[in-house]
């Protein structure tokens, strides 16, 4: 992490208010009326100000690094804020006020039970999502990486049937072994380098020979791949299915998929060193491993008649993307994977907040109940509409910006296949997009009977926002604060190019 | 006038002690008084402890001739780190243990209360004793002292489970407190002293006898059985289930002073390179650490009693400490020595609020969990801090002390140990989940409404959950006296 290192209380503060959110939400949410949803907007608003202002101090280069206390002889507990954490925080921070607004109009229009519970572990879920993303080291990533785990279990049985237990045993299972072979894979590191820190280059060169480090690299893949769903590690993902679709879309768009795809990055970029990772001939495995993933999950998707189910396997498809980015190894994919991370965070947000607003106003969860539907509710199929045109890659939309640079990149590496898989892809994503859109707008609806349209703008506003954050990112992919220019800042600090 | 620093070792097992000698005549006198006695003379207890400790952290260890004559003839109590870190964990558990105790509803009889009291001091003398003293006769009377003060614990109840669950200690026990004194035996036989570094000094000459051989073996099967060691933990789950409250929480340090006295005897008399050379040490132990680990967290995870299951926990975590004694290196003497202290507050933490659970709603069997997060928040909430840490999830106590002896464990190239240790978590996790669910997820099937535990159960609850968790984010304030204890102790002692 190049830059000038100053000790600053700010990344705490910013975890601190997302636990204070929490404690004042425990205390007061089952006593006092509008107290979970008044204190959980004040709480993401206030903690997106303030990583704004953090971004300021960011971009002048600085550093930022509050480290209280020694975990490890040698290992801090370290908030450290660099250009890559403050990206990954910054644009969950924003996506995390529109999904809050979201939750509020879809737990008051379907009147939920246990919103406190509801609301609390989301405050804990944003605080560790941050807190994944100011990590300044890999112990405290994997705290704050588990902590994430068990604080999401309770929003995925937020029900509480059958079903969702046993989804949410499925769930833990899945990413509890997944953070079990990552903690060994850390221990293993730090046993070796005897430091945690992540830097730039790398901390592992030079320190064991090529089976040892292929060893760990499998397991922090392993590890970490849960969390990002490469297949076979995904069955967590289409089962935890069962959670309200506000929690859906932050399991699959934001938090916790983001947060492996984040982690997955950290460790190639700043454990193993890009050059490191290419001379164990990780790469190529890596990239085998997320080509197939992103075809096979396309074709699931396909079969899926549920609308989130079919969310789902295209973000497993999706996630991928970002991993066979990295394994290209080439700066223009690596550029086009770190800016895909957000970007298709935006995409697949867009399209749960449609499924849940179409599940809110008429109880619809199966695509072949939606046909016709586009009239009566013009803005949610709108916003689909470009969700999905975004993840096929259809020009002036986010995913073809991504989907450019990741191609660019396979062109640079001459993996000639991989430019082939991603064509094929974006097929594959346009058969499973486009019937549904057509269909919504052009079919007789099954059954007769307009319906008027009575969704919340707490719902309306969200995806809106998200739709249009889609245009923009496609049309001004280099505004500032945008995901594609951070990410052209973060490669060139890495590779020194 | 003499400084009271220079008799601190001494006092802090003699304040117990002869408190616990004037209580039944008190108990006859002053009815009403004994409590008080105890949580007065207790809390004297803890701050000779903490003088102790502060003493020893600054000046280093002290060496106490007991009526100032010194070794090989008298009797010696060394208070180094880990001796002054143990004798203020159990100084400071057993006071809060004790104002628990007295701030709820006697279950024994009036007549019992004196008894009941004297036999936690005699307890609390015994223990304090043992991690300080350097004496191998001393010790074993101290451990015999502690032994028969449990012994009584367990079967104080007087009905047909406990004093059956009594019995059942008392014939493990005795056995192992004979392979103790026949160790002794055989150890001053050949050493002609019975001062710990004083063997120290002597044994490596004469390593080879048989008679030295048998002499540890003894000890450490004899030591066994004090900690609960798998296969010795059998003992357990009947003494802790059917036992008043405090059992298991005095128990939860007693084991942990027979961990120190397994330590002195390794590190001490020993030393560190011929327990790992001339003996097989570290293959032995460390196998059967690993395999209390798995098989109690596999049997604690078939108990429909919440007491037994913790009991088995506890078996496994006991494994855990002595997987990390056995490494003989300071990395795995650190990591156990950590986990000695997450496990008892943790561990103490989770017996506390069972306690107040089963006084309070009569909850015992794991299915009566069903819908109490609701009716009963605090306790539960207690509770559950105490299991995440027990569980070892990020970032508490416990998580802390399972990274330090899996590193240690990898740091001698041990990847296996380290697997059974990280593996262990989603044992612990299965078995705290199924609770967590019943609690949290579940809606209660009772008929009547539960009652919340008082306040002051509930503020000694959440103390200790919350400085189950706190612990592991303030690991440096443990670690600033293990880490000398460690040095020491691999250099022989003082």
């Amino acid at each position: 992490m190049s830059g000038e290192v100053i000790a600053s209380a700010a990344p705490a503060i910013a975890l601190c208010i997302s636990l204070s959110a929490a404690i004042l939400i425990a205390i007061f949410g089952n006593r006092v009326r509008y107290v979970n949803e008044g204190v959980t907007m004040g709480a993401t608003l206030l903690k997106f100000l303030l990583i704004f202002l953090m971004y300021q101090a960011i971009m002048d280069g600085w550093i930022l690094q509050w480290a209280p206390v020694t975990l490890l002889p040698g290992v801090p507990f370290s908030l450290t804020v660099d250009l890559f954490g403050i990206y990954f925080a910054f644009l969950s921070s924003l996506l995390w006020i529109v999904t809050s607004l979201f939750s509020i109009g879809y737990m008051r229009s379907l009147h939920e039970h246990a919103q406190t519970r509801y609301y609390l572990c989301f405050a804990v879920c944003i605080a560790s999502t941050v807190g994944i993303a100011f990590s300044g080291n890999l112990l405290t990533f994997f705290i704050f990486y588990e902590i994430l785990t068990f604080a999401t279990y309770p929003l995925v049985v937020h029900s509480q049937t059958k079903e969702a237990m046993a989804a949410g045993k499925k769930y833990l299972a899945y990413l509890m072994t997944g953070g079990i072979v990552l903690l060994f894979a850390i221990i293993l590191t730090y046993t070796m380098t005897g430091t945690l820190d992540f830097a730039e280059g790398g901390i592992l060169a030079g320190t064991g020979g090529t089976d040892i480090l292929r060893l760990l690299c499998f397991l922090f893949i392993a590890g970490v791949g849960v969390k990002t769903a490469i297949m076979p590690l995904h069955g967590w993902l289409p089962a935890a299915m069962v959670a309200p679709t506000p929690v859906s879309a932050l399991l699959h768009a934001v938090a916790v998929v983001k947060a492996g795809a984040f982690g997955l990055l950290r460790i190639i970029m700043y454990i193993f060193g890009i050059e490191l990772f290419t001379e164990i001939g990780a790469a190529p495995v890596l990239a085998v491993v997320a080509g197939c993933t992103i075809i096979t999950a396309s074709f699931i998707a396909l079969a899926q008649d549920n609308l989130k189910m079919r969310l789902a396997y295209s973000t497993i498809s999706q996630l991928s993307y970002i991993v066979l980015a990295v394994a290209l190894l080439a700066p223009a994919a690596l550029e086009g994977g770190i800016a895909h991370m957000m970007h298709q965070a935006f995409m697949k947000i867009t399209l749960f907040f449609c499924a849940g607003s179409i599940y809110v106003t008429t109880g619809k969860t199966r695509l072949s109940e939606m046909h016709g539907m586009a009239d009566e509710m013009p803005y949610t199929w709108a916003a689909f509409t470009i969700g999905g045109l975004g993840l096929i890659g259809i020009p002036l939309t986010a995913g073809f910006i991504t989907k450019w640079f990741i191609i660019t990149g396979a062109l640079d590496a001459g993996a000639w296949i991989y430019v082939l898989l991603l064509l094929l892809s974006a097929l594959l994503n346009a058969a499973y997009f486009l019937p549904p859109i057509y269909h919504a707008y052009f079919s007789e609806p099954a059954e007769s009977g307009d319906f008027e349209d009575q969704t919340s703008w707490f719902i309306k506003f969200p995806l809106i926002f998200t739709a249009m954050m889609v245009i923009l990112f496609g049309i001004l992919p280099n505004a500032p604060y945008f995901p594609l220019e951070v990410a052209t800042a973060i490669v060139r600090s890495i590779t020194g190019i | 006038m003499i400084p009271v620093t220079d008799h601190l070792p001494i006092l802090v097992v003699m304040i117990p002690v002869i408190t616990a000698y004037i209580t039944p005549l008190v108990g006859i006198l002053l009815k009403r008084t004994v409590k008080g006695i105890a949580v007065v003379a207790l809390s004297v207890n803890l701050a000779c402890s903490l003088l102790l400790a502060h003493y020893v952290l600054i000046n280093g260890p002290i060496s106490y001739h007991l009526s100032g004559v010194p070794p090989p003839l008298g009797i010696e109590f060394v208070a180094d780190h880990l001796g002054a870190v143990l004798s203020l964990l159990i100084s400071a558990i057993t006071l809060i243990a004790i104002i628990y105790l007295s701030a709820t509803i006697p279950e024994l009889g009036k007549k019992k209360t004196s008894i009941f009291y004297t036999l936690i001091l005699l307890a609390v003398g015994g223990m304090q004793g043992i991690v300080l003293t350097n004496d191998l006769f001393n010790l074993f009377v101290l451990i015999e002292i502690l032994a028969i003060a449990m012994y009584g614990l367990v079967a104080i109840r007087g009905d047909g489970k406990s004093l059956l669950a009594g019995y059942k200690y008392l014939l493990i026990g005795s056995a192992g407190s004979a392979l103790i004194l026949i160790g002794t035996g055989f150890l001053f036989i050949s050493t002609g002293t019975l001062n710990m570094t004083l063997m120290g000094d002597i044994l490596p000459d004469i390593i080879n006898s048989w008679t030295v051989l048998g002499g540890f073996a003894l000890l450490i099967a004899g030591l066994s059985t004090k900690i609960g060691l798998f296969p010795l933990h059998i003992w357990m789950p009947d003494a802790y289930a059917h036992a008043p409250s405090i059992t298991p929480v005095i128990s939860t340090l007693a084991l942990k002073a027979g961990l120190v006295a397994l330590i002195r005897l390794i590190y001490v008399i020993f030393g560190p390179s011929l327990s790992a050379e001339t003996v097989p040490l570290p293959s032995v132990l460390s196998l059967l650490g690993a395999v209390a680990i798995i098989i109690c967290s596999i049997v604690a995870l078939q108990q429909a009693d919440i007491r037994r299951m913790l009991a088995y926990s506890t078996g496994a975590n006991i494994g855990c400490i002595v997987l990390g004694i056995s490494f003989a290196t300071s990395a795995g003497l650190e990591g156990a020595m950590l986990h000695m202290i997450t496990h008892t507050v943790s561990k103490v933490c989770l017996f506390i609020a069972a306690d107040a659970m089963l006084i309070q709603a009569g909850i015992r069997r794991i299915e009566d969990f069903r819908g109490l997060a609701d009716e009963m928040p605090y306790t539960m909430a207690g509770f559950s801090l105490g299991a995440i840490s027990i569980i070892g999830i990020p970032l508490s106590g416990g998580f802390m002390s399972k990274i330090y002896v899996a590193n240690a464990a990898i740091g001698i190239g041990l990847l296996i140990y380290a697997g059974v240790i990280l593996f262990w978590t989603l044992l612990t996790a299965l078995y705290f989940f199924r609770i967590f669910r019943f609690a949290y997820f579940e809606p209660s099937h009772r008929e009547h409404r539960l009652h919340e535990t008082p306040w002051p159960s509930i503020l000694i609850i959440l103390i200790l959950g919350g400085a189950s968790i706190l612990l592991g984010f303030f690991v440096e304030v443990p670690m600033e006296m293990i880490r000398p204890a460690a040095g020491i102790l691999l250099g022989g002692g003082i």
